[in-house]
């Protein structure tokens, strides 16, 4: 078995799981703890497809920043243990979706075997270097990048809207 | 066992419906949201590892990716300003208990 | 490169910067609210006219209505960008939706929202976000115009933060809209992994692959996926659950944006997504459409019999109307460009009827207190004009003669017939019967229904008034001499 192979199967494993871990725990906090596991191995596997800037930005802004933030306003946020939302009726929820997400998961697999080879071709040493994403980022997509610092704007606008007090 | 394209969908998509299941199921508000990164993170390895196969050339799908994460990241900036409106409100994140109007 | 294309966009934009870095600016002239509002408020509407100027002086949408000054070129930054004639069409209508929206909105704001810069600019913002949807020609740009338009309404839906209702209709809302936006980005991820493109032309010129000799099952759930992905933002039948809750707990003036402005983006999008799918796809498309069209209709009407609340009565009715605009969309797929105009005929009618509506929403609720149904008991005597635009505006909406409602039901239907969806139009016409009832109803209550408390009214201020009368003239003009502008409707077709 190839090197990249076996790391293949750790980090999605690990994601998965972790994944699988942060949608069923209780506890909010543990549930970001998992969440930052599967963003780390998320990382290791844009790694493995070459994609070396955003290899670094996942682990930087993702597992470091964004959920910096999440785990910061649970802490905020301070719910008691025992306030936590007791999750009733649990059996129920579960299998009316997992009966509506089985079949999806199920069409969705299937329809990927049309892909016959799915061999990845051989790419050149500089794919996915910052170099070559800020030629792409620069040029053709530099329209969305104009709009995107209007999001942003946007965001900061309504968080300071939305979190402050009175005037 | 050679590593195809396939494989990467597959995790994908399992990611992707873990975070539709979480978004659905979840009853504190924090976790809808984490759901929510969980799925666009699914969506994700599906751009790159397209990017990868489809576009040797290009970056196309790497590009978007980073713009999913900007989004992202907006989207949770504003998404816990809301829950902490909304706990300042209700006093509670429970999803069951903020319904003063019928879904 | 040319930068007059983005003219309009960079207007709005400017309109949003002053009106919120120069708040203090309107604070340190007068110390009143009322009057802040109406400086910022003018302010906002002074730079959307601007805006509008400039997009209707453009020579590409060939309506000969000001000589133009700027001839643009039709698609910049490597073709993100398109500004054909329907994307003219629709951010001149985005605009004046907008624009009616802020007129309505000066009584609310002052009474009852804080910070009224950070409200008018977020307007802005979202109308910008509409305007990038209705011009995006690519997938990353069109995400991020929807998110655009839908990030700033989570925040404007929570804006009367000590409002319980409020801050749960953003909450909701804000769950939908991310639910939806990661449908539809996987959708996007499937198509673009099966091409390898993002820009709509190119994406288009590939397809021919997967549609022959038999369904490509990737493309497919793809395109479905992309589908339900656009849909909830024109709350569609599948993806309508939010509509409800979201316009009874946001703030009214916002209620009116998002059934109009961001039905509009909506349909803009979709409609610049279907354009890419060849013959044979859009066959099987049309049969998908036909049917959520039935559903959107015969649901939005159904569930709007029961209720009680005026704001949620309107959620349901905005879901029936998206289901009549849905018909409109299957000339489009069929490449019938003459009978296509009809939906953005429709569109046009529609935000002059709705915003009457709204406006007499916001005015009679003011003094009743509550914006029940029963509570609207006996206006019509005390308000006589405003009752009397209100319900025309809803016989309007129902589809009745003579007013713009019905020339533009008329030609949806006609479009569905010349498709060959005569059984379309004749469950769209007995749906508008069963939607008859419950704006009747309203019109019953505010006419001959005995008010049991005694309300002293003020009389409408200048926003509110000019929105009624806007909407009066729009909707009977729209009926009166439709021809110029289904003119202008099928000219701006002929660039979809």
């Amino acid at each position: 078995m190839a090197a990249n192979t076996i790391f293949f199967m750790i980090f999605s494993l690990v994601a998965i799981i972790s994944g699988f871990v942060m949608i069923t725990r209780r506890h909010p906090l543990s549930a970001a703890l998992s969440l930052v596991v599967t963003f780390i191995s998320l990382a290791g596997l844009y790694g493995l497809l070459a994609a070396k800037l955003l290899f670094i930005i996942q682990i930087l802004v993702y597992a470091g920043a964004i959920m910096t933030l999440v785990i910061f306003s649970i802490m905020l946020l301070n719910v008691q243990e025992e306030d936590l939302p007791a999750e009733e009726r649990i059996i129920e929820r579960v299998s009316i979706t997992t009966l509506i997400l089985l079949p999806m998961i199920y069409i969705i697999g299937r329809s990927f075997t049309v892909i016959k080879d799915g061999q990845f071709p051989e790419v050149s040493q500089d794919f996915g270097t910052i170099h070559s994403v800020g030629m792409f980022l620069f040029t053709t997509y530099s329209f969305p990048f104009e709009v995107i610092s209007i999001l942003l704007l946007i965001s900061l606008l309504g968080v300071v809207v939305l979190a402050k007090r009175r005037i | 066992m050679t590593l195809t394209l396939y494989h990467y969908l597959i995790v994908a998509a399992l990611l992707f419906c873990m975070g539709m299941y979480g978004i659905i199921t979840s009853k504190n508000a924090v976790r809808v949201l984490m759901s929510m990164e969980l799925a666009l993170a699914g969506v994700s390895i599906n751009f790159v590892a397209f990017s990868n196969y489809i576009t040797p050339a290009a970056l196309t799908g790497q590009i978007f990716t980073i713009f999913i994460m900007t989004v992202s990241a907006a989207e949770a900036g504003v998404g816990l300003a809301i829950i902490f409106n909304v706990y300042k409100n209700f006093k509670t994140v429970d999803m069951d208990k903020i319904d003063l109007m019928k879904w | 490169m040319n930068y007059t294309v983005f003219l309009p966009e960079i207007l709005v934009l400017i309109t949003a910067s002053i009106v919120l870095f120069g708040e203090w600016a309107f604070k340190s002239i007068d110390n009143s609210t009322e009057k802040k509002v109406r400086n910022i408020g003018f302010v906002t509407l002074l730079g959307m006219f601007a805006a509008l100027g400039v997009l209707l002086s453009f020579e590409t949408t060939g309506y000969g209505l000001i000589t133009s000054f700027f001839s643009p070129e039709t698609s910049t930054f490597y073709s993100s960008f398109v500004l054909d004639s329907s994307a003219i069409y629709f951010k001149i209508i985005i605009l004046i939706s907008s624009i009616l929206t802020v007129l309505i909105s000066f009584k609310y704001v002052s009474d009852k929202i804080k910070n009224v810069g950070e409200f008018y600019a977020l307007i802005c913002m979202a109308t910008l976000g509409g305007m990038f949807m209705s011009s995006a020609n690519e997938m990353i740009s069109m995400y991020l115009g929807i998110e655009l338009i839908s990030i700033s309404s989570y925040i404007l839906c929570c804006f009367n933060k000590d409002h319980n209702k409020s801050s749960e209709s953003a909450l909701k809302y804000f769950i939908v809209g991310g639910l939806s936006s990661a449908i539809l980005l996987y959708g996007f991820s499937l198509l673009f992994g099966l091409t390898g493109f993002t820009q709509f032309p190119q994406l288009a010129s590939t397809f021919d692959k997967f549609t022959a000799p038999e369904l490509n099952a990737i493309f497919l759930i793809g395109v479905i996926m992309s589908i339900a992905g656009l849909g909830y933002k024109i709350a569609a039948v599948p993806f309508h659950a939010w509509a409800p809750d979201v316009y009874e707990g946001a703030p009214t003036p916002i209620t009116a944006f998002l059934s109009i402005t961001s039905k509009i983006a909506g349909f803009a999008a979709i409609s610049r997504f279907f354009l890419i799918f060849n013959n044979s796809m859009s066959e099987k498309l049309v049969v998908l459409v036909a049917v959520l069209s039935v559903l959107t209709m015969c649901i939005g009407n159904f569930l709007s019999l029961a209720q009680k609340n005026i704001k949620r009565l309107f959620a349901y009715s905005s879901i029936a109307q998206a289901g009549y605009l849905l018909m409109g969309l299957i000339p489009l797929l069929m490449n019938r460009m003459d009978d296509s105009a009809s939906i953005l005929f429709y569109l046009t009618a529609y935000i002059f009827m709705n915003i009457g509506c709204f406006a007499a929403i916001i005015y009679f609720s003011k003094f009743t207190g509550s914006t029940d149904i029963e509570a609207f008991a006996g206006v019509a005597k005390k308000s006589p004009f405003i009752a009397f635009v209100f319900s025309c505006c809803l016989i309007s909406l129902a589809g009745l003669p003579p007013f713009g409602g019905f020339t533009g039901k008329f030609y949806l239907f006609v479009g569905a017939v010349n498709s060959g969806y005569t059984w379309l139009a004749f469950v769209g016409a007995v749906n508008s019967v069963i939607s008859l009832y419950y704006y009747v109803k309203i019109i019953k209550t505010m006419y001959f229904v005995e008010s049991t408390k005694d309300i002293k009214f003020e009389l409408p201020n200048a926003g509110i008034l000019t929105a009624v009368i806007l909407s009066l003239a729009g909707i009977l003009i729209l009926f009166l001499v439709p021809y110029p502008f289904i003119q202008m409707a099928k000219m701006s077709a002929l660039g979809l």
